[in-house]
């Protein structure tokens, strides 16, 4: 995905490719399993509780993708808010780079990526990126990236399903509502 | 009243037009549907004015005969049938070969009857165009009851039938898909249309009931007029309103959830303003009245969905230690938006730390 969205500049246009290939869903899981694909390596979801200044982070293996999250402490919508500020800094143009945390925060990533990966490189490090703070432009952009797409999601979720109603009628109360409205 | 009633049903029908006929240059599937109900809209707005008295006496003096009654009888039949072919187009299944031949057998039967109808009633009119039936102003039977000739009358009947027919089959179709329609604000629009063509059948039962009662003899204290113009109001308001209530009703929502977003944000600000300061924030108001300001629709969704991120932001800040919901299962704004009304209403009298360690694990 990396590269296939490598073309690309800004949070918006990122955004209207993830809508053309139908990559957005409510469930942000759903998201995780079809970039998974893409990219062809895994992505794997982490709930952790952080307890520090941090709230999330994306950590960029050889082989794998981990995003760390605050599993405690937030609710369902703030987590995945923090999964998808963690999947715009996977996805847009420019971000895999050091990022500052503070001793604490550090800790608790070394330790999860030592469970995870076993004789880790300090290199790996390099690939951490954290949501702490948006001191700086990507932070800034990963959060408007977040923002976006949980309003596009927000879009397109339908008014209402249809209850109670055969097949048919269905279609039918759909075309009239279509022929009704602009 | 009744002028402006009308009035405001030409331009709400003006505004409807030019709406739909947008869709009319739109390359879809099948737009037929669409197509149809276009052009009943442009009888409907045609027919409007042609209802106001003024403007009828000035079609007619025009012409120097009575045009405008035929001419209203003539769109306003196209109206009917137009809408009634919308109906029969919109819910019928169209991938079924079987609707679609009852289909077109239905239109093709009521286009009969109504060139029938219409053919039978206008050359019966050609046989008597300056009657007192058919002219419009004080000097004609709609303004001023009393005898009319039983063939004048036999002519409005026969054109009425047609038009009833019409009228009576939208209402029907209207009513049966209010009771079925699971999507609110269609569901709202077809039930104010259905009443909307109640006051159309009364219509009809006006007309025929004033021209039978004028034959007899019979002269009403109420001029026909009055009685048809009240109800041809009260048919095409609502109807109008009802049929376009798909395309405002969600807009209406839409500002509805804003203004109530608008509310949520600015009940949060305080408490925003205590938690987040040690966080850094995205495009946050200047102040008070900067937040106060942000009032574009289209924005309120994102902007309370900030506050509340933040929110949550400036709690893990200050409560690392905090505890709470588990899952990435059901995420929703309003439930948090709820949670935080409650700490905002409560942090207003008490420290925010015991409201904080109060509401901990809540959510």
């Amino acid at each position: 995905m990396g590269r296939r969205f490598g073309g690309t500049t800004t949070v918006d246009q990122v955004m209207r490719e993830l809508r053309r290939r139908d990559f957005l869903h409510p469930d942000v899981r759903v998201v995780c399993q079809r970039l998974s694909r893409d990219r062809g390596r895994p992505l794997h979801l982490i709930p952790l509780p952080l307890r520090t200044s941090i709230s999330g982070a994306w950590l960029g293996m050889p082989d794998a993708d981990y995003i760390v999250y605050q599993s405690v402490g937030s609710s369902p919508l703030h987590q995945i808010h923090v999964i998808w500020h963690e999947i715009g800094h996977m996805l847009l143009p420019g971000h895999a780079r050091t990022c500052e945390v503070d001793p604490a925060t550090r800790d608790v990533l070394m330790k999860v990526l030592n469970a995870l990966v076993p004789n880790l490189s300090p290199a790996v490090l390099s690939r951490i990126l954290g949501r702490g703070g948006f001191s700086d432009q990507q932070e800034v952009e990963a959060e408007v990236f977040a923002g976006a797409a949980v309003r596009a999601l927000g879009e397109q979720a339908p008014d209402s399903g249809h209850r109670n109603l055969t097949e048919a009628e269905a279609q039918i109360v759909d075309a009239l509502v279509q022929e009704l409205r602009v | 009243m009744l002028t402006f009633a009308l009035v405001a049903t030409v331009v709400v029908a003006a505004v409807v037009l030019t709406t739909r006929l947008r869709l009319l240059v739109r390359v879809t599937v099948d737009r037929r549907p669409g197509h149809v109900l276009a052009l009943g809209f442009v009888a409907w707005f045609l027919a409007v004015p042609l209802e106001i008295e003024s403007i009828a006496v000035a079609v007619d003096r025009w012409a120097g005969w009575g045009l405008s009654w035929p001419l209203l009888r003539l769109i306003a039949c196209a109206g009917g049938f137009f809408t009634q072919t919308f109906y029969r187009l919109a819910t019928s299944d169209r991938a079924d070969p079987a609707q679609r031949a009852r289909v077109t057998r239905l239109v093709r039967r009521s286009a009969l009857f109504g060139v029938t109808a219409l053919a039978a009633g206008l050359i019966l009119f050609a046989t008597m165009p300056h009657d007192v039936l058919f002219a419009s102003g004080p000097n004609g039977r709609m303004i001023t009851p009393g005898p009319v000739d039983p063939a004048a009358a036999l002519t409005n009947l026969i054109i009425l039938c047609y038009f009833t027919y019409t009228v009576a089959s939208i209402t029907s179709a209207s009513w049966r898909w209010a009771a079925k329609a699971d999507l609110a604000w269609l569901r709202r629009g077809l039930r104010i249309h259905t009443v909307g063509c109640v006051f159309g059948l009364l219509y009809c039962v006006h007309v025929a009931v004033y021209q039978i009662a004028e034959v007899f003899g019979v002269f009403p204290p109420w001029s026909e007029f009055e009685g048809d113009g009240s109800l041809i109001a009260m048919c095409l308001l609502p109807a109008f309103v009802g049929v376009t209530a798909p395309m405002w009703g969600p807009r209406l929502d839409g500002l509805a959830r804003a203004a109530r977003h608008y509310r949520h944000r600015r009940l949060l600000y305080p408490l925003w303003l205590r938690l987040s300061g040690s966080v850094v924030r995205l495009d946050p108001p200047r102040t008070e009245w900067h937040d106060r300001f942000r009032l574009w629709p289209g924005q309120q969704h994102a902007l309370v969905y900030r506050r509340v991120i933040e929110l949550w932001d400036g709690l893990l800040a200050v409560r690392p230690t905090m505890s709470g919901g588990t899952g990435l299962d059901d995420p929703d704004l309003a439930r948090d938006i709820d949670w935080w009304l409650e700490i905002a209403q409560a942090a207003k009298v008490r420290p925010i730390d015991d409201v904080l360690a109060e509401y901990q694990g809540q959510l």
